[in-house]
């Protein structure tokens, strides 16, 4: 277990020296971020080499990279260059709002999933389980802004129970949520139907029949448990893909989270925020999912976890 | 029958885009690139007050919309299968190469994985769109980038497994050397899986596109793609909702038909892979 967590733990500092350094060069693959800032204004050549000096852009790459680096490791994540407040406060307020959605979106797409999968699974062949198919089929094909426009269009606009988008009210995070929450129910009842079909197949359900033990407890408590392992997996390895679509979502209900931060600070090219936002973006991905290994000897004692 | 009834319907709405793609020059009423501001956000022809010209209606300076969807097939198709192609190539060769080989060249190609499964992709590609400008190669490219790590992973995994049976163990005491082996004896024993992973992929790559036209980070915006053209459908949801709609169901078939002939795929050639 030791050896199991050093190893991992020196897996996850690569990858995420890996992700500063692309974040780092992709900024600056047009050069100097400075005239790419400054477009527009008509900016004398001294101002130019003025701010790039001040901001120690005129420093060889490698140098600035390693001023970035140490910088980071000091918890200095930089300042924004138009606000002028720190990367990391400001991550940190928009976190809450992106967090809160994502959770907001799994809870719905698992309480939309599960009895979903769980009566697929139960009913297999029958037209229930075509329909839930048919219904998890439709939930990874649609585009998730296009659901959050319509969705809009229903209760916003026609029948004025809900806002349109921003961040005023709890009312506000019903739309986003449900929209996050029906492509996730779309992945996860597949998921949960089919590993449910294998666990009912398993020889300790039907002891747990055999026992006497009534069907919503084999299913519920024996069952259940067993089949949701690949989705704490899939939920884990899709974390990263989870907050991209929270992204998008955000852009569409004017969500003032991470991606909204990050899509401005990319189009201002203030590459301080665009630089320690990602570092901090990967670096939570990369915890939670060494977090999701870590719960599977948790959620299934088989599991020993060995190098 | 729910088997079987994938593959019709799929391979319906598949062939359905394809037709429209080539033939679109044929099938399109009117220009997706010329307006008739005379028929602004024209209804479709069931609505009240429609010109009756214009069968799902017109956007806001004009254009028909149907004539944009069908030519938006093309875009959607080209960028789904190039970028699809090229990051199963990448993630094909890296994959057969870190788990033939191991050791180093495997831990270098999995935490390459890694890096790319840490990171909301759609960020990075925003990125990379925003800084170099939108373009078609771009966009191409960027998808690949984004995507082969999931090649990697499944043919890495696959490539584990026949690497250890007899028929490869055999070729390598006939003396044949790492490249002949992993291409006349490993790929086509795991062409399945990856033709499965494949045609998923695609409908992936289609959503994936449509979110960056959607973003303003797609293509040239004279070019009609479906997400540009829901995005500025956008604008007009309150009082024209047809020219948002009709784009997203576009998608939504599309994507819905890959999904379905995948499905069938991984049914019929690799239960294992049943999801």
């Amino acid at each position: 277990m030791g050896r199991y967590l050093f190893q991992r733990l020196i897996a996850t500092i690569v990858v995420l020296l890996g992700i500063s350094l692309i974040v780092f060069f992709v900024i600056r693959i047009t050069g100097n971020p400075v005239e790419a800032m400054l477009a527009g204004t008509e900016p004398t050549k001294q101002a130019i080499a003025a701010l790039t000096h001040a901001m120690g852009l005129d420093k060889p790459l490698p140098e600035q990279y390693w001023i970035f680096l140490s910088n980071l490791l000091h918890g200095n994540f930089g300042r924004s260059l138009y606000s002028g407040q720190s990367v990391f406060n400001l991550v940190r307020t928009r976190f809450v709002a992106t967090a809160m959605l994502a959770v907001a979106g799994l809870l719905i797409g698992i309480v939309i999933s599960v009895p979903l999968g769980v009566l697929a699974a139960l009913h297999k062949g029958s037209a229930t389980d075509v329909g839930v198919r048919a219904l998890s089929l439709l939930g990874i094909s649609f585009p998730s802004f296009w659901l959050g426009i319509m969705l809009v269009l229903i209760f916003a606009v026609k029948i004025h129970v809900l806002p349109v988008a921003g961040y005023s009210s709890w009312k506000s995070i019903i739309l986003p949520a449900v929209t996050l929450g029906a492509g996730q129910a779309g992945i996860m009842t597949g998921l949960i139907r089919s590993n449910m079909i294998d666990v009912l197949g398993e020889q300790y359900i039907q002891t747990a029949r055999a026992k006497g033990l009534r069907g919503v407890a084999v299913v519920y408590l024996h069952g259940l448990r067993n089949a949701m392992l690949p989705v704490v997996t899939y939920l884990g390895l899709s974390l990263g893909t989870l907050l991209g679509g929270v992204v998008i979502i955000e852009q569409v209900f004017a969500w003032p989270g991470i991606g909204q931060l990050m899509i401005t600070a990319i189009d201002q090219r203030d590459y301080p925020v665009v630089q320690g936002g990602a570092v901090i973006l990967a670096l939570f991905i990369v915890l939670s999912n060494l977090a999701v290994d870590l719960c599977y000897t948790l959620i299934d004692p088989r599991i020993k976890i060995s190098s | 029958m729910f088997r079987h009834a994938s593959l019709v319907v799929g391979g319906i709405l598949v062939l359905a885009v394809i037709v429209c793609a080539i033939f679109a020059p044929q099938l399109a009423p009117y220009s997706p690139y010329v307006g008739n501001l005379a028929y602004r956000l024209d209804p479709p022809t069931w609505m009240a007050g429609s010109s009756h010209l214009h069968f799902l209606g017109a956007d806001e300076v004009g254009r028909d919309e149907l004539s944009r969807i069908i030519y938006g097939s093309r875009i959607s198709l080209l960028v789904g299968f190039s970028a699809t192609a090229l990051a199963c190539l990448i993630g094909t060769t890296l994959g057969m190469l870190a788990a033939y080989y191991g050791g180093f060249v495997e831990t270098v190609v999995m935490r390459l994985v890694d890096l790319v499964l840490a990171f909301p992709f759609i960020l990075l590609a925003i990125m990379i769109v925003a800084i170099l400008g939108p373009g078609l190669g771009k966009i191409i490219f960027v998808l690949a980038v984004t995507q082969w790590a999931g090649f990697a992973r499944i043919v890495r995994g696959e490539t584990l497994s026949m690497k250890e049976r007899e028929f490869v163990e055999a070729a390598r005491a006939l003396g044949l050397r790492g490249v002949r082996i992993m291409l006349k004896h490993i790929l086509p024993n795991i062409a399945s899986s990856i033709i499965v992973l494949f045609t998923i992929a695609v409908a992936v790559n289609i959503l994936a596109e449509s979110a960056l036209s959607y973003l303003g980070l797609g293509v040239s915006p004279q070019i009609p793609t479906w997400g540009g053209m829901l995005a500025a459908g956008q604008l007009y949801i309150t009082t024209s909702w047809w020219v948002a709609t009709f784009p997203g169901i576009a998608i939504m078939l599309t994507v819905m038909g890959f999904n379905l002939v995948g499905d069938w795929l991984r049914d019929r050639i690799d239960p294992k892979y049943r999801v």
